[in-house]
C-alpha cells in the first residue's frame, strides 16, 4: 500500500514538474532567464504567425489624426477593358509586390490592345457594397476600403504593355467619418446599433458600367452599423452621390431598450476623412 | 499570270485591328491616396 502511493507520489511529481517547466504553447524563449548579474529577465518568445493575403492584408492605419491607406504584399486589383459597347469587361488581375503607400503592380491583362481603356479596381470589383458596417477601422480595411482609377495602353512589346500613366494613382471612393455619439448632456453615449439614413446614400454602388449610367442603391432602409459591444465612437464608410450640396444625415442609436435620435448636416467628398460628434436625443 | 491585288476596305482594316486583341504582361508603379488629416468642422448641426 505505501509502496503504491510512493509511485503515486512520484507520478503526481513528475507531471507538476512538468507543468511548471512547459512555455504552454510550445514556443521557446529565445533570451536566457538571467542576466549576466543574475537578474531575472523578461522572457522573450519566438512567435511564429502564418498570415493569409488577400482581405485580411490590407492597410488602413489611423496615425494621430490622419487616415494613411498603404499597399500590402500580395493585394490584388482587378483589371477591366472597355469594350466597343463602352462596357467594361473583366481583363486581368495584377497584385502588389511590395508594402506602403506605393508599390509595384503586376499580372497579366487579357483581350487588350493599343488604346484601350483600363479601369483598375481595388479591391477586386467594381461593385462597392458598404452593408454590414461593424464601425471600426479594421473592418473598413478588409471591407470597404475602395480605391480606383484608369489608364490607356500605349504600345504593347514582346507581351508587355506599356500604359499611358507611369504611375496609377488610385483615388479613394468614400470618406470615412469618426463619429462621437453624446447624449444631451454631452456625455458619451454607448449604443448597440447605430442607424444611418440621407439622401443619396448608397448601401451599393457599380462602378459606371458605360459613359452616362451610374448605379446607387439608395436603401429604403439606413445603414445598420453593428459593432461587437456598444460603444459610442463610430468609424463609418459613408458614399452619397449627392456632390454638389450638404445633405442632413439621420441617426438612429439603440442604447438598451431605449432609441436615441438626432441629426447633422454634411458635404462630404469621397478620399476625406472627417470627424464629428453627434448629440442624440431619446424618444 | 497575272496576279490580282485587292486593295483592303476600312472595315477590313478595322476587322484586322479589333482582332489584334492580345494578352500581355503589367508591370506599373502604383500609389495609395491617403484619407488625409481628420477634418472636424465638415459637419454641422441642422
Amino acid at each position: 500500500m505505501n509502496r503504491k502511493r510512493y509511485i503515486w507520489g512520484l507520478v503526481v511529481l513528475i507531471m507538476l514538474v512538468a507543468t511548471a517547466c512547459s512555455t504552454g504553447n510550445g514556443d521557446l524563449p529565445v533570451s536566457p532567464p538571467f542576466s549576466d548579474s543574475g537578474e531575472e529577465l523578461p522572457k522573450r518568445y519566438m512567435l511564429t504567425v502564418n498570415a493569409t493575403q488577400g482581405n485580411a492584408t490590407r492597410a488602413l492605419v489611423l496615425d494621430g489624426d490622419e487616415l494613411k491607406a498603404m499597399w500590402k504584399r500580395g493585394e490584388q486589383v482587378k483589371v477591366y477593358r472597355k469594350d466597343n459597347n463602352n462596357l467594361w469587361q473583366e481583363a486581368g488581375v495584377l497584385t502588389a509586390q511590395s508594402d506602403g503607400p506605393g508599390t509595384v503592380l503586376s499580372g497579366v491583362v487579357s483581350d487588350v490592345g493599343v488604346g484601350t481603356q483600363l479601369l483598375f479596381c481595388f479591391p477586386e470589383s467594381n461593385h462597392e457594397d458598404y452593408s454590414g458596417q461593424d464601425g471600426t477601422i479594421a473592418t473598413i480595411a478588409t471591407q470597404y476600403d475602395f480605391a480606383m482609377t484608369q489608364a490607356s495602353v500605349v504600345s504593347i512589346d514582346d507581351g508587355a504593355v506599356t500604359l499611358d500613366q507611369a504611375t496609377l494613382n488610385f483615388q479613394n471612393q468614400a470618406s470615412v467619418t469618426c463619429f462621437n455619439l453624446t447624449d444631451g448632456s454631452s456625455l458619451p453615449l454607448s449604443a448597440g446599433t447605430l442607424k444611418i439614413y440621407a439622401d443619396g446614400l448608397c448601401e451599393q454602388y457599380d462602378e459606371p458600367v458605360d459613359d452616362n449610367v451610374q448605379y446607387c442603391n439608395t436603401p429604403e432602409h439606413p445603414l445598420v452599423l453593428t459593432p461587437a459591444e456598444p460603444t459610442s465612437v463610430y468609424y463609418v464608410v459613408l458614399r452619397n452621390t449627392n456632390t454638389s450640396m450638404s445633405t442632413t444625415y439621420h441617426f438612429t442609436a439603440v442604447v438598451g431598450d431605449d432609441i436615441y435620435t438626432g441629426t447633422k448636416k454634411a458635404l462630404l467628398e469621397a478620399g476625406n476623412y472627417y470627424s464629428a460628434t453627434v448629440k442624440l436625443t431619446k424618444q | 499570270m497575272k496576279k490580282f491585288y485587292t486593295r483592303p476596305t476600312l472595315t477590313t482594316i478595322k476587322l484586322q485591328q479589333q482582332t489584334a486583341l492580345l494578352q500581355g504582361s503589367v508591370m506599373v508603379n502604383a500609389n495609395r491616396s491617403s484619407y488625409g488629416m481628420v477634418k472636424k468642422d465638415a459637419w454641422d448641426d441642422e
